[in-house]
């Protein structure tokens, strides 16, 4: 599996990372990095119904994902930088703005991302930026409920 | 599709300057792609032109699975081209889908949609994979498919 997330990561090849949970269908990043382990979110087309926060407009932008997490108490913020009282999520789009990914910073500083159907990873932010997710354009913080979390 | 497409692939070419065609810089890659799948298409071995229907489901979803086993958006992962040529099946890729689905929960939800013209799946349960995936087995073995 490692030579395979290097082949389609090679920002992983020179950053650390580790592989935190199997393989599973049933969730993505959008969903894990709000903390959800148990659906798949993604504003796609009326059908397939898919989950998407209720309010937020069902479509692939930028806005549209800022606007879902903002339903979710996050805020614009400047830096990916740790902020021990703020739980961030940072936002990957492609070259033509279209969101692919969704991250989320864990309380040690690190990322943690489910990479679509295969497994969750902690890793480096611009670990994943490249080919497969593009870059990070917007980075959401809102505040910790409980110290740790 | 434009003339200067044309021109690009291999028994379209009517003469027009080559330079017309790379003028088109943005286009190009585009272009190469549909080039590439016309002359795949042409020279297309035997062998896959006698695949089962079977066969063929496996090959294309094999393709699709690992192609973008990294893909969160719903959008991308149905329309790339091995689950678009599956989509193409039509009926005949229903039961494989279903029984594919009985193995192993996946995404199949757009193709079986765009296949049979219904949603079985309710709106509390979007997004629920194994709920959604149970809606369509369940569908599949009342109107047939499983049955």
């Amino acid at each position: 599996m490692s030579s395979e997330l290097e082949k389609a990561f090679s920002g992983l090849q020179a950053t650390e990372y580790r592989v935190t949970r199997s393989a599973d269908c049933r969730y993505n990043c959008a969903a894990w990095a709000a903390g959800f382990d148990s659906a798949w979110w993604w504003p796609a087309a009326p059908h397939p119904r898919y989950a998407w926060p209720h309010g937020a407009a069902r479509e692939e932008t930028l806005p549209a994902f800022a606007a879902a997490y903002a339903l979710l108490g996050f805020a614009a913020c400047a830096s990916d930088t740790l902020e021990p009282e703020f739980e961030k999520v940072a936002i990957y789009v492609a070259p033509d703005g279209t969101p692919t990914h969704v991250s989320r910073q864990r309380p040690s500083g690190r990322w943690t991302s489910k990479l679509g159907r295969s497994v969750d990873i902690e890793h480096s932010l611009d670990a994943l930026e490249g080919d497969e997710y593009g870059s990070v354009a917007l980075v959401m913080r809102r505040p910790r409920t409980r110290p740790g979390t | 599709m434009t003339a200067n497409t044309l021109n690009r692939i291999p028994g379209f070419e009517d003469g027009e300057s080559e330079s017309a065609c790379v003028a088109e810089e943005g286009f190009g890659a585009g272009i190469r792609e549909i080039q590439r799948q016309v002359v795949d298409d042409y020279y297309l071995p035997a062998s896959r032109q006698l695949e089962t229907p079977w066969e063929k489901f496996a090959r294309l979803a094999a393709e699709w699975k690992q192609a973008t086993k990294f893909m969160s958006s719903v959008t991308g992962m149905s329309t790339h081209w091995a689950y678009q040529q599956i989509i193409g099946m039509g009926a005949e890729a229903l039961p494989l889908l279903l029984q594919d689905l009985e193995q192993e929960p996946d995404h199949w939800f757009w193709a079986l949609h765009a296949i049979t013209g219904v949603d079985p799946v309710p709106s509390s349960e979007a997004g629920d994979v194994s709920r959604m995936t149970d809606a369509w087995l369940r569908w599949g073995r009342e109107r047939g498919p499983l049955g």
